[in-house]
């Protein structure tokens, strides 16, 4: 099954990892684009944000995966309602 | 003659007066019902006998094993209003079952006691623990409805066995304190400080209310604990100082002095969404349509207030997302409906209160009775 496969499983984590990058180099060519001056605390920021949202979404799911659907709801409702804040307040911080 | 305005505004008065009026007045027949109806549809009538002993006490006797000892009534004071149980206890005084006979707490809260199987915690206890405390622990999270049906458990022995109670000691303690200081933040923000001063007051009031009214105590004004005053529910003043102060204090200085003090400084949920605002940078949107929307916002707490009180069920008025937003308290709709006001409220500031709170509401036909008042004596004075 995919998950374990010997091929698609390494094949899979290297696309998500290509995208992370991609996705790291998208948001510079943004901030650039934008005039937004970064430096590294500001990138640091960026990165705990993205890696707790991160969390979130895998918690979310994989209590949708365990059949705990109710709970994963409320664990996404919450948790990424807080994100949400999180991130237009660091987006604030960002182009102060 | 008055002017044209000023009879409109006595219109609307007089209007929504005896639609709440009307309404009370249903609900009152609806809730009708006797002892003796509750009696026969839980125990096998044809069987049982029952006698009554006083109010609150009947004595069962028949062939069936458990148509002995006794069955009281009593009443305690939940969130919404009266919380009503009829309990049975065999000849020896142990308590066989409980049931809430009529009672208009929230559903969620409720639901609470049941996943908690807190009435099964009380079957088997001596029912004369109850004459002076409460012996089973409290519901986290339904603090105020398991002490109810505790209080009406022993509302109904003490009753029914007429015995004396203990003197009551009003419980004032660091809630009431906090409303207290909240609104006297909230006055003070409305005189001639400087605008400093007022900030600084505002935002502390803000603080202070989001922690300990919101996260801490749970405690706000919604429409169903106006529903349940209006219906003449009315909680115990000695253990529910804090209702009386929200309600009293908000109501009298909107009526003596015209000002919103509630809704500015005291709301935790009003206090949260600036904070929000402050956090996104939300501005007070006003589009032009927003004077037509208000009377939608208006008429759909009056349609509300109506339903719950016709129904006799305070509780069929609580559509506020308070509870969700600090305790995740409420059904999944309401848990729903808080994910965009929050995400929204960074935008757009107040957007609960401007577009869709019911005490809003409220306030609005306290202004304007009070403006009417003042316009119609200045009349006639002239």
């Amino acid at each position: 099954m995919f998950p374990y496969s010997t091929f698609l499983g390494p094949v899979f984590w290297m696309a998500m990892g290509a995208f992370v990058v991609i996705f790291f180099m998208g948001l510079a060519a943004l901030l650039k684009d934008r005039q937004i001056p970064m430096n590294w605390w500001k990138w640091l920021l960026v990165v705990t944000w993205c890696i707790m949202l991160y969390i979130v979404v895998v918690g979310g799911f994989t209590l949708f995966g365990e059949n705990e659907t109710r709970a994963g709801l409320y664990f996404l409702g919450v948790f990424g309602t807080f994100m949400a804040v999180v991130g237009v307040a660091l987006y604030r911080l960002l182009t102060k | 003659m008055h002017k044209p305005s000023n009879f409109r505004n006595w219109s609307i008065l007089i209007v929504v007066a005896l639609m709440i009026m009307a309404a009370i007045i249903h609900g009152a027949k609806v809730s009708e019902g006797t002892q003796r109806h509750y009696l026969e549809e839980t125990f096998n009538a044809s069987n049982c006998n029952f006698k009554p002993i006083n109010a609150n006490k009947w004595e069962l006797s028949g062939l069936e094993p458990n148509c002995t000892g006794h069955v009281y009534f009593g009443e305690g004071y939940g969130y919404n209003g009266p919380v009503r149980v009829m309990f049975h206890t065999d000849t020896v005084g142990f308590i066989q079952f409980i049931v809430p006979v009529d009672h208009n707490e929230t559903p969620s809260y409720f639901k609470k006691l049941e996943q908690h199987g807190f009435l099964n915690h009380m079957i088997s206890t001596q029912i004369a623990l109850y004459k002076d405390e409460e012996p089973v622990d409290m519901v986290s999270g339904a603090t105020i409805s398991s002490r109810a049906i505790q209080q009406a458990i022993r509302d109904g022995y003490l009753k029914g066995e007429q015995l004396s109670t203990q003197s009551k000691q009003i419980q004032f303690g660091m809630l009431e304190l906090c409303i207290l200081v909240l609104f006297l933040m909230g006055m003070l923000i409305h005189t001639k400080y400087g605008h400093s001063q007022r900030r600084l007051l505002r935002w502390s009031s803000m603080v202070l209310s989001v922690i300990v009214l919101g996260f801490v105590f749970n405690a706000h004004l919604h429409l169903s604990r106006i529903a349940a005053f209006l219906a003449g529910y009315f909680p115990d003043f000695f253990l529910y100082p804090a209702v009386y102060l929200l309600i009293g204090g908000s109501l009298v200085i909107a009526l003596l002095s015209g000002k919103n003090v509630y809704c500015h400084s005291v709301c935790p949920f009003g206090s949260a969404q600036e904070i929000l605002a402050k956090i996104g940078g939300g501005k007070p949107r006003r589009p032009p349509w927003h004077r037509t929307w208000k009377w939608v916002q208006y008429g759909g707490a009056l349609i509300v207030l109506l339903y719950a009180l016709s129904n006799s069920n305070p509780g069929l008025a609580h559509y506020e997302v308070f509870g969700a937003f600090f305790s995740l308290t409420g059904n999944p709709l309401l848990l729903g409906i808080t994910i965009p006001v929050v995400v929204i409220s960074l935008f757009v500031k107040r957007f609960w209160c401007r577009f869709i709170c019911p005490i809003d509401g409220v306030f609005a036909y306290i202004r304007l009775f009070r403006n009417t008042i003042i316009q119609t004596f200045a009349q006639l004075l002239k």
